[in-house]
């Protein structure tokens, strides 16, 4: 297998598309698809973190699902420069040769309440991946458990301990240290900080800067705070009904964003600042399209303030219209958006 | 004991939960006034007791809590009567509870019942405190249903829950709490559950309506974003007890308990750079049945000063004398001896 991969990239996603069947009837014949994600494109260049944000139902979650090949895309291509050194399409590895590509890419999730196993001890949770991989023995692992508790700010005692016995920040770290345990070169983050208290969540998100910057990792940061998202990605990715609408660096982004949608996002998040109260408020009207009926035309074009007749007719494509930023918009190029100051 | 102007006053309330393993002061000594027509907001971290204050000013709280001291001054029309007094199912307090004061809660899925029309449970609540037969009642419920912005009214009067969007079920939920045009809304998260661009909608929403039925009301959130754009005054809570309270510029601008301003140094704003470490509140919120000595905040501190704040508990001061705008309980503005008892 032989692709291809822009050398500063670590990952790309080329056309990515998840539809899932809605089945009905005694024979659940599929009467049709929530086009979860619908021709995605993106790339994570190495040891950047790339921000993923959207409301709910955009598809973000799918999009990382898919990237990890924890859900099958329905089509599309995901290329991977390995830490072996080869590069290879996870779209379309068997599970088996996955196997060898799975401890590059590791997941850390939203919930810290149930995605630690509640009968297993820290040690076993964050040994449990090593132990699949082939590090059997014990010492060995319990050498390695202590170095990755330290890691992440926990003391090596504690892993005798059950998770009922910690903090959900704690708990937080000991997921990032399970994601961690095989030395991965990018880790998906699903939302980590998103269940967390405010005091708490940013004690975790320095900790996933400091990791960053100690092992050289590349995050997918998928969250739907903005906040949060400006404070980690060096780029963010913004996702409507399953589309990519916009792709650029963070600061540019957040001061001028090129599409109706983000600077719509933009203007929602209230500022921790009761100075800055907006004097007039221009918010979105209309609720989220249904990913399983989409508006023709531009998903967006209903809730747009700008929209015009080639908008309802024609769906745009995400275009590079400035270096380094993406955009998916028929009039990306003349409108004069507002950001955050 | 209760200023004419006032519309609510809490004195010293204080809301325990005995269980099997101890009692666990969820409110532990809280006070505020409230004024009509103004806002004020309870923040606070999940588990410093915000929602059981607004649940006890109600006395609807889940078993086995009850009011253990305190006082809950209700203005009625002139007559002050103490709401903490009463029983829960005491007459005088089913008479105040939905007609006078109402309540919007976080999960608008979980606050309607399933099997009844959104309409009819709108239209029971309607008559139960209203002199009204079934056909104004439906009018006025779908008279409600305009002002807060659900559209198609006269059939949407006949949907059930799951059939609206987050978003709208918040709404539905608070057409049902104004629909007896309460002089007081409590909103306990009321956009938590939702996304940002629907958040802003239902909180210009809630100040619309406030405008227009001149309604005082009490917003519980975790969110400073969500306090710095809506309220007038602002309590900080921390394990069932009031830090400081003051108008909402003095708390953002001019904090005076370490813990406020540990709070908000550590959210990430969205006018922050990116890339910048968060300044965090070290270790984490205490267990109920673990509380510090002392100050509970002592050991989060950055400031705690050794052998006073490990020692005596802070009392809920002015910070100017005879200034109750002002009030903060920290050992760092009052000087301890005097208020050793």
């Amino acid at each position: 297998m032989t692709q291809t991969i822009d050398n500063q990239n670590i990952l790309e996603v080329k056309n990515l598309t998840k539809f899932f069947p809605i089945k009905s009837g005694f024979f659940k014949k599929t009467i049709g698809h929530v086009r979860a994600v619908d021709d995605v494109s993106f790339n994570l260049k190495e040891g950047e973190t790339l921000g993923l944000v959207g409301e709910s139902g955009c598809g973000k979650t799918t999009t990382s699902r898919c990237v990890l090949r924890a859900l099958d895309p329905t089509s599309g291509e995901i290329i991977f420069n390995t830490s072996s050194g080869s590069t290879v399409d996870m779209a379309t590895l068997s599970n088996k040769e996955l196997r060898p590509v799975r401890k590059d890419i590791q997941m850390i999730f939203q919930d810290p309440f149930s995605s630690l196993n509640a009968r297993m001890t820290l040690l076993d949770i964050v040994g449990e991946p090593l132990l699949v991989n082939g590090i059997s023995n014990r010492s060995e692992r319990l050498d390695r458990v202590s170095e990755l508790l330290k890691l992440v700010g926990l003391r090596p005692e504690y892993m005798q301990r059950y998770p009922h016995a910690f903090s959900g920040g704690e708990r937080q770290r000991i997921g990032i240290a399970r994601a961690l345990a095989l030395n991965p070169k990018v880790v998906v983050a699903d939302e980590p900080v998103s269940a967390l208290d405010v005091s708490v969540q940013a004690q975790v998100i320095n900790l996933l800067m400091d990791l960053q910057e100690q092992l050289k990792l590349t995050y997918l940061f998928v969250a739907h705070d903005l906040s949060v998202v400006k404070q980690i990605s060096d780029r963010v990715a913004v996702m409507y009904v399953g589309k990519m609408v916009e792709v650029g660096p963070t600061e540019k982004l957040f001061q001028k964003p090129l599409h109706p949608y983000t600077e719509a996002l933009l203007q929602a998040v209230p500022v921790p600042d009761p100075r800055q109260r907006k004097s007039e408020k221009k918010h979105l009207a209309g609720e989220v399209a249904n990913p399983a009926d989409p508006p023709s035309g531009c998903y967006f074009h209903p809730r747009c303030p700008y929209a015009q007749d080639i908008c309802k007719t024609t769906t745009p494509t995400l275009e590079e219209v400035k270096p380094g930023r993406f955009v998916s918009c028929h009039r990306a190029k003349e409108l004069d958006l507002s950001g955050i100051k | 004991m209760n200023d004419k102007n006032t519309l609510l006053s809490v004195k010293d309330l204080k809301i325990h939960f005995p269980t099997d393993e101890g009692i666990v002061k969820a409110v532990d000594g809280i006070s505020f006034d409230l004024y009509p027509g103004k806002t004020l907001g309870i923040v606070g971290e999940s588990g410093c007791g915000k929602s059981t204050v607004g649940k006890g000013i109600l006395n609807i709280l889940e078993k086995p809590g009850r009011i253990t001291g305190g006082n809950i001054y209700w203005n009625n029309n002139g007559e002050n009567i103490d709401l903490a007094s009463f029983t829960s199912d005491h007459k005088t307090l089913r008479g105040v509870r939905g007609s006078e004061i109402a309540l919007v809660f976080q999960e608008p899925m979980t606050s309607f019942s399933p099997v009844h029309s959104v309409g009819s449970q709108i239209i029971e609540m309607i008559r139960l405190h209203k002199d009204m037969n079934k056909k104004e009642a439906k009018e006025w419920a779908m008279e409600l249903f305009d002002m807060v912005g659900i559209p198609n009214a006269t059939t949407r009067i006949n949907d059930y829950a799951h059939q609206f969007s987050g978003g709208l079920r918040q709404r539905a939920m608070i057409a049902m709490a104004i629909s007896c045009e309460p002089k007081l809304l409590i909103a306990d998260e009321p956009t938590t559950a939702l996304d940002v661009t629907t958040q802003a909608q239902i909180l210009d929403l809630l100040q619309d309506l406030q405008e227009k039925h001149k309604m005082a009301m009490i917003l519980i959130t975790h969110n400073l974003g969500v306090v710095a754009e809506v309220c007038d005054d602002v309590v900080v809570m921390y394990l069932g007890r009031s830090a400081e309270k003051g108008p909402v510029d003095s708390i953002f601008h001019d904090s005076k308990h370490p813990y406020t301003r540990g709070l908000l140094e550590s959210i990430p704003s969205i006018n922050s750079k990116q890339g910048e470490r968060l300044k965090s509140i070290v270790g984490t919120i205490p267990a109920p049945f673990n509380r510090p000595k002392g100050c509970t905040f002592h050991p989060r501190c950055p400031s705690y000063i050794k052998g006073v704040c490990d020692t005596y508990t802070p009392e809920y001061l002015p910070l100017v004398n005879n200034d109750d705008s002002r009030l903060v309980s920290c050992f760092l503005h009052h000087d301890p001896e005097k208020e050793v008892v």
